[in-house]
């Protein structure tokens, strides 16, 4: 006994203390801390990039939508800003951005227009047009109204030249009514994967240039036209 | 010389301590002057008290307190004695190890009071901030909720704003239309007075002259008919962007 007293009292010593050894400090994880971007955020962002256009050109007046591609740079259709007296945008929140002077590039039927104030928020483009099948919105004003957004999925991508483009064309599933042209269409990540303008007769389904077109458009340079005075 | 219990000759011990002699019996037997656990025992001789007497002065006070066994008792469990050469202390090892023994044994107690009590405060504290964090969202949730609200509220008032604007736009526009179409009205009305003044006037004269009369008033007639059609193609509100 006096041999294995040592050995024992030390073994006992020492798994007692290792048994009551300190534990670490337990990390708080509450179950409720991390909290999922709503789709009512996504909305903002997507409401804050978009824009209400008005066109009161010499005998007719039109309202389009349009975003920003920088902060003094928007994009909308050319359709929606051709003949332009006077062009007024106005943001999701009714702030109104001036206009006063304006050039305009066109390609096709896109247009991009220089501002003289800020734009609230510039949008961020996808790296590559969509996929067939893939989630898209169109966010807008149509018919004039409050801004709406409307969910789709991507038909697929044809040859623009029976649908009044010459560059390809993205056929969406979203629904589209008139206002919504220039208005962005945006992947499932919230970025511009194409620019809306027009709806396709027969099928119903909305119609889009791709942002590739897009990206080409704005590598071109910056706005070299000024619209002519209304006679 | 004394001898050990195999016979082997024993060396005498330097504290006489114990000794070996042969019993009547044959049997051999070992006597000691100290035994640590089986208290203090001799053997039925009558060397005992002088055995007790030398343990006392080699064991000193260790040995002092143990209570006498029976001459029986000593007599056969002789053999089972474990004969120490240094009965009062303990090895060194022994007392090392019980001491650190001891003071792990402190410190681990120690140790795990602290853990302890920093596991209640740790618990204490999660559980605080636990419910904090259920305030806080509901506060969030509230505030979302009126956020919401107001971002509606704020969409409706500038939707309507956005309307108010496109009218005041349509009447500019109507405006000027009607401004044009009030020019458009005085140069037809100039035409049909002078066409009605020429037919009064042209009552003897020849019959070229009525039919070129005739005439002029057909077509501020035709000009007539083309701003009312005008006035009547006015868009009752205004058009929205148009699209394929």
């Amino acid at each position: 006994l006096p041999a294995r007293t040592p050995v024992l009292l030390l073994t006992a010593a020492v798994l007692s203390s290792g048994c009551v050894a300190a534990p670490p400090p337990a990390a708080v994880t509450p179950s409720t801390t991390r909290r999922v971007l709503s789709s009512e955020s996504a909305k903002q962002r997507s409401a804050e990039i978009t824009v209400r256009v008005r066109n009161r050109a010499c005998d007719f007046l039109a309202t389009g939508s349009g975003f920003a591609v920088g902060r003094n740079l928007l994009v909308t259709n050319r359709h929606v800003v051709e003949e332009a007296e006077q062009l007024q945008l106005d943001t999701w929140d009714g702030t109104s951005i001036a206009v006063e002077v304006h050039s305009v590039a066109y390609l096709n039927d896109l247009a991009l227009i220089q501002t003289i104030q800020n734009l609230p928020r510039v949008a961020e483009l996808a790296p590559g047009d969509p996929r067939d099948g893939a989630s898209v919105s169109v966010v807008g004003f149509p018919l004039g109204g409050p801004m709406t957004t409307t969910t789709g999925k991507v038909v697929d991508t044809v040859t623009g030249t029976e649908l009044g483009e010459e560059s390809r064309v993205v056929r969406i599933t979203a629904k589209v009514r008139h206002g919504n042209s220039g208005g962005p269409l945006l992947d499932a990540e919230g970025r511009v994967a194409g620019v809306v303008y027009a709806i396709e007769r027969g099928s119903g389904y909305g119609l889009a240039i791709p942002v590739s077109v897009l990206r080409s458009f704005l590598a071109a340079g910056s706005p070299d036209e000024t619209p002519e005075p209304c006679s | 010389m004394p001898m050990t219990p195999s016979g082997s000759p024993q060396p005498e011990p330097s504290d006489a301590t114990a000794e070996w002699r042969p019993d009547p019996d044959g049997d051999e037997v070992v006597t000691a002057s100290w035994w640590p656990v089986e208290g203090h025992a001799t053997a039925d001789d009558e060397d005992a008290p002088k055995h007790e007497a030398a343990a006392e002065e080699t064991a000193g006070a260790g040995a002092a307190h143990l209570p006498p066994m029976s001459s029986a008792a000593s007599a056969t469990q002789a053999r089972d004695i474990v004969i120490s050469d240094r009965p009062g202390a303990r090895p060194w090892p022994v007392v090392a190890a019980a001491v650190l023994a001891a003071a792990i044994t402190l410190t681990a107690g120690g140790s795990a009071l602290v853990s302890w009590r920093n596991g209640q405060a740790w618990e204490t504290r999660a559980v605080a901030a636990e419910r904090q964090v259920a305030d806080l969202n509901a506060q969030l949730d509230k505030s979302e909720g009126a956020v919401g609200s107001l971002t509606t509220r704020t969409r409706d008032l500038a939707d309507e704003k956005a309307k108010a604007e496109d009218e005041r736009e349509a009447l500019r526009l109507y405006a000027k239309k009607h401004a044009e179409l009030t020019r458009a009205a005085g140069g037809v009305s100039q035409q049909l007075t002078a066409c009605i003044e020429q037919l009064a006037s042209s009552a003897g004269a020849a019959s070229w002259q009525v039919d070129q009369t005739v005439k002029g008033c057909r077509e501020a007639l035709a000009d007539y008919q083309t701003l009312q059609s005008l006035i009547d193609s006015m868009p009752a509100t205004p058009e929205q962007g148009e699209e394929e």
